[in-house]
């Protein structure tokens, strides 16, 4: 395979979700020639919640008020999580990265300088996060000061009720009340990101704007569903107070999700604007290694491109995804076919009790790794000198039940990025 | 004399001919509208570069393919110096004063242009023997179009190898060569001709009947002879790079050619077949030669001008089509006609069919059906109108053909798809196959059930969706309910769906899929498969007014 390539790059992002993006974005910062391969639809999946450890340990009763402390404890129970190798610093430059490029694609976000923030969902429950956007910064403080509440619902809006939220808040803040807004020409359902998209028309604003006037002066704030517009969601949320006169915040939904939109179009703006290749909607196969670089063929509907890079990062996500591939007996992943930490037969994959605090063996399933997040082969040693594994397919990682995804996916591409950086011989990111 | 009278009516009757296309055409030239259609006798804004470009290097043809171009090109500039030059020779000789068809470099272009127009038409022979991606998926209908115009290139072919045969057999011809004494020197009758036959002999490749020995001539006398009355009009012919070898060959037969004057039944044939082209011109396709040009100076459709120009039914354009196939094989909804396998999808045998509408009309209800699915298929996207060589604006045609049959009454396949209700759709799923659609792809994705069954109905398709987001209220299914459709096993009613027949498949749905799923593949193949039933539907419906009359 030394034949001709279609496309030659310092480094090949398999996966575009939101590891793979930050990967790309970390590369591209320092200046590789970057290509990014996938599909970034599954970025409409995610809440747009940037958390860093919300839960420690599992069974706690109670949400993590300090993530620093539980990573502290995390380190000493699991030495093999990602967190243990990277420790508090990097994560928190992670963090201040994500935040520069997504504020460089048009989406602003708010870092919380140590504590967890207390963010108000669609369930009426409340989930610590880390880094918020700004659209929804104003409702993590509604807890502290028991403020009087005013939540917004919209008619056609499906999976989302102001009254559901309320009656999942209870009796937490003083006053709660809600309201039901009709938006003109919606007769039956709205899919969300539709609603979003009219958002941004002034009319929809107005008509907005009329009905939850009447409620001005009576509540200190006001949630609503994630629709403030796709693009300048920001600016759209601020023309609504000052046409309201009350603050608002946004409440995120089930998917489709319209901050996880917003997200992906902000990761898409800095990606292209930083000169990386987006190759979407295209599945990356047939993975061969010359002993310099990797080529491997990239398959879309119509044409199949062979692809050369010096480096490779495994950015594929676990099942749904398509990074790891249950089959009947064992868990395979599906691009280079590394070995995957996994319990030795099915039976163990799931306790018995399906909602255990304590999470399923086969959560903690995926690819092991060394320090710079090389995958390691049965002997414990790196497979490849520049391939490395990113994101939720790591093993060691329950992610849903620490509430840590975003944050392990983050600091494991920023990490493999800069070590693939360093081992090229130009030193130090 | 009788050369000019039948040259003279020849010419009228190319002239009457011309009269009478242009005229035809000028009649049917008419707009089409939704409610009314008028006469057009508006003229459009004019394109000069591409005229000129068009014509004089075929710059359009040129782009779509270079082996044709070449042919083309090969044809075209040596038919036209010989019409020039060869032909036109007692007009155009003041531009050339010391013309003489058999000296120098006269005689070697003349060879040069009839070898050009001769492999050009080889070259077009040739192609219509290769099979190309159309013509291979398109057995049926396409021997008609693999043929067509095949008369004019015979015609052509047979002018020039009759002029190559001609010259060859007047090279080596004795009864010529005495005439031209006769004419041209006082040495007829005369001991020192026989110099000269010796000299022509082995110069001039004449063949005589008597045999010259070698004591009894003196060539240098000949050459004299020669220099004196032969030499101004007669270069040694052995430029002719085609005639002469031909001569040279047929020598034995020389004697018998010169006692049947095979030279002058050539002559005359040569000059039938300069008259027969004549004729033929304004009926035949080389009638292109003037509708490309003309063709060429309309400008495109574009937004600027689509309102005024919209519906306007270019019947000239139609007569430059040549039926090359070139827009067929950048066709965006040839897949389409690989599952239906109608073949009014494909635009050079759309455009046939739009041709006999706007003349002879439509009277084959089948035929009507057809075209019918053909164009609602077509996303007027313009891919064949920018690789036509003939310049046609081919996406106005079929926005026009679409408003000529909605006056004609035969509504679209969009509109029927969405009256129909589902019981009169899932009705013609139980008929019997129609033996003669032919389909050469037998599984589509939406029969297989890998294509979609990993879809988890998070229902992103749909929020992508700007069909569903235009109009809330109207569309019955999203794409991502379609999708459950498909894992119900209801693909007739899929099929039916207005999402279906709505989409415009700009493919968001697809980019957004978090599972890979080919949504707008699938919603596409399912309308063109659709397209059956509807065909079956309208048909349904046309035998039932026929029965109640």
């Amino acid at each position: 395979m030394t034949g001709h390539r279609d496309i030659n790059c310092d480094l090949l992002v398999i996966g575009a979700g939101f590891s793979g993006m930050v990967a790309a974005a970390r590369a591209a910062s320092l200046g590789l020639k970057t290509v990014l391969a996938g599909n970034s639809g599954s970025l409409l999946f995610v809440s747009g919640l940037l958390d860093y450890l919300g839960v420690y340990p599992m069974d706690a009763s109670a949400t993590l008020d300090d993530p620093a402390r539980g990573l502290a404890r995390l380190k000493k129970d699991f030495p093999a999580h990602p967190y243990a190798v990277t420790g508090h610093e990097r994560i928190i430059q992670s963090f201040e990265f994500v935040k520069e490029i997504l504020g460089a694609g048009g989406l602003s976000y708010h870092l919380s300088p140590q504590k967890n923030l207390s963010v108000l969902t669609a369930m009426g429950t409340r989930k610590p996060s880390f880094m918020v956007p700004k659209t929804m910064i104003k409702g993590t403080s509604l807890f502290k000061e028991r403020k009087k509440l005013l939540l917004i619902d919209i008619k056609g809006l499906q999976g989302f009720s102001a009254r559901q939220v309320a009656a999942g808040l209870g009796n937490h803040l003083s006053e709660i009340r809600t309201l039901r807004v009709e938006i003109p020409n919606i007769r039956k359902a709205v899919p969300p990101i539709v609603l979003a998209g009219f958002f941004e028309d002034p009319e929809v604003q107005n008509a907005f704007v009329k009905q939850v006037l009447p409620f001005s002066g009576q509540v200190d704030i006001a949630g609503m569903p994630a629709v403030c517009g796709v693009n300048n969601s920001l600016g759209i949320q601020q023309k609504l107070e000052e046409m309201t006169g009350m603050d608002l915040f946004e409440i995120p939904g089930i998917p489709p999700s319209i901050p996880g939109l917003r997200m992906k179009n902000a990761f898409e703006k800095k990606l292209t604007d930083s000169g990386v290749r987006l190759l979407s909607n295209i599945h990356i196969k047939a993975p061969v290694f010359n002993g310099k670089k990797f080529t491997l063929i990239g398959e879309t509907d119509s044409r199949e491109l062979s692809i050369g890079a010096k480096g490779v990062i495994l950015a594929t996500g676990r099942f749904p995804g398509g990074g790891l591939h249950a089959r009947r007996e064992r868990i395979v992943e599906t691009v280079f076919r590394l070995a995957v930490i996994q319990p030795v037969n099915r039976s163990l994959w799931h306790g018995l009790d399906f909602l255990t605090r304590q999470g399923h063996l086969i959560n903690r399933a995926g690819i092991e790794t060394d320090p710079f997040f090389r995958p390691l082969d049965e002997r414990d040693r790196p497979v490849f000198q520049h391939l490395y594994a990113v994101g939720s397919i790591l093993a060691h990682n329950d992610w849903t039940r620490l509430k840590s995804g975003s944050g392990v996916s983050q600091v494991s591409a920023c990490a493999a990025v800069d070590a693939f950086y360093q081992s090229l011989g130009k030193g130090k990111p | 004399m009788t050369f000019k009278i039948l040259l003279y009516t020849s010419l009228i009757l190319l002239g009457a001919g011309l009269v009478y296309r242009f005229q035809a055409i000028a009649r049917k030239q008419r707009f089409f509208e939704r409610d009314r259609d008028t006469l057009a006798k508006k003229i459009f804004s004019i394109n000069f570069k591409g005229f000129l470009l068009n014509t004089l290097f075929q710059i359009k043809l040129f782009r779509a393919g270079k082996f044709r171009w070449l042919a083309h090109f090969l044809v075209i500039s040596g038919f036209v110096y010989l019409v020039a030059v060869h032909a036109l020779d007692d007009v155009t000789y003041v531009m050339f004063p010391e013309y003489q068809p058999t000296i120098d470099p006269f005689r070697f272009l003349r060879n040069l242009a009839g070898a050009g127009v001769t492999l050009g038409c080889v070259l077009f022979l040739v192609r219509r023997l290769i099979r190309s991606r159309v013509n291979q998926d398109h057995s049926v209908q396409d021997k008609g179009f693999q043929f067509r115009g095949i008369v004019s290139i015979l015609l052509i072919l047979a002018l020039v190898l009759s002029g190559f045969l001609l010259e060859a057999t007047r090279i080596m011809s004795e009864p010529r060569f005495n005439e031209m004494v006769e004419e041209y020197s006082d040495l007829d009758g005369d001991d020192d001709l026989i110099h000269l036959k010796a000299f022509w002999v082995e110069n001039y490749h004449v063949v005589f009947k008597e045999n010259f020995l070698p004591f009894t001539v003196d060539l240098e006398i000949g050459e004299t002879l020669n220099g004196d009355y032969c030499l101004d009009c007669h270069a040694k012919p052995d430029s002719a790079f085609v005639s002469t070898p031909l001569a040279k060959i047929s020598k034995e037969m020389g004697n018998w050619l010169a006692y049947v004057r095979v030279d002058n039944i050539l002559y005359w044939f040569h000059y039938a077949m300069v008259l027969i082209l004549i004729c033929f011109l304004p009926f035949s396709r080389m009638f292109h030669l003037i509708a490309v040009p003309l063709t060429s100076t309309r400008k495109r459709i574009t937004p600027q001008n689509l309102k005024k120009e919209m519906g306007y039914l270019d019947v000239f354009s139609l007569s430059a089509c040549t039926n090359c196939g070139f827009c067929s094989e950048v066709c965006s909804v040839y897949p389409n006609f690989q599952i239906t396998g109608n073949p009014e999808i494909l635009p050079h045998v759309k455009i046939d069919t739009v041709k006999t509408m706007a003349g002879k009309g439509l009277w084959d209800a089948k035929t009507v059906g057809r075209l019918r699915s053909g164009n609602d298929d077509c996303t007027l996207c313009g891919r064949c109108a920018d690789i036509c060589p003939s310049g046609i604006d081919l996406v106005r045609l079929w926005e026009a053909a679409d408003n000529l049959m909605v006056n004609l009454g035969c509504q679209n396949n969009y509109t029927l798809a969405q009256e129909a209700t589902f019981d009169e759709w899932s009705k013609q799923d139980q008929l019997p196959g129609d033996p003669d659609a032919g389909s050469s792809m037998d599984l589509g994705l939406s029969d297989q059930v890998e294509a979609f069954e990993h879809c988890v109905q998070c229902t992103i398709c749909t929020n992508a969706c700007p069909v569903v987001a235009y109009d809330l209220n109207q569309n019955d299914f999203g794409p991502h309910q379609v999708m459950n459709l498909l894992r119900l096993g209801k693909k007739q009613m899929a099929q039916g769906s207005r999402m279906v027949w709505n989409c415009l498949t700009c493919y968001s749905c697809q980019e957004f899929c978090p599972q890979g799923i080919r949504v707008t593949d699938i919603l596409l193949e399912l309308r063109a498969g659709g397209q059956k039933t509807t065909d079956r539907i309208k048909l349904s419906k046309l035998n039932n007014q026929v029965s109640d009359k």
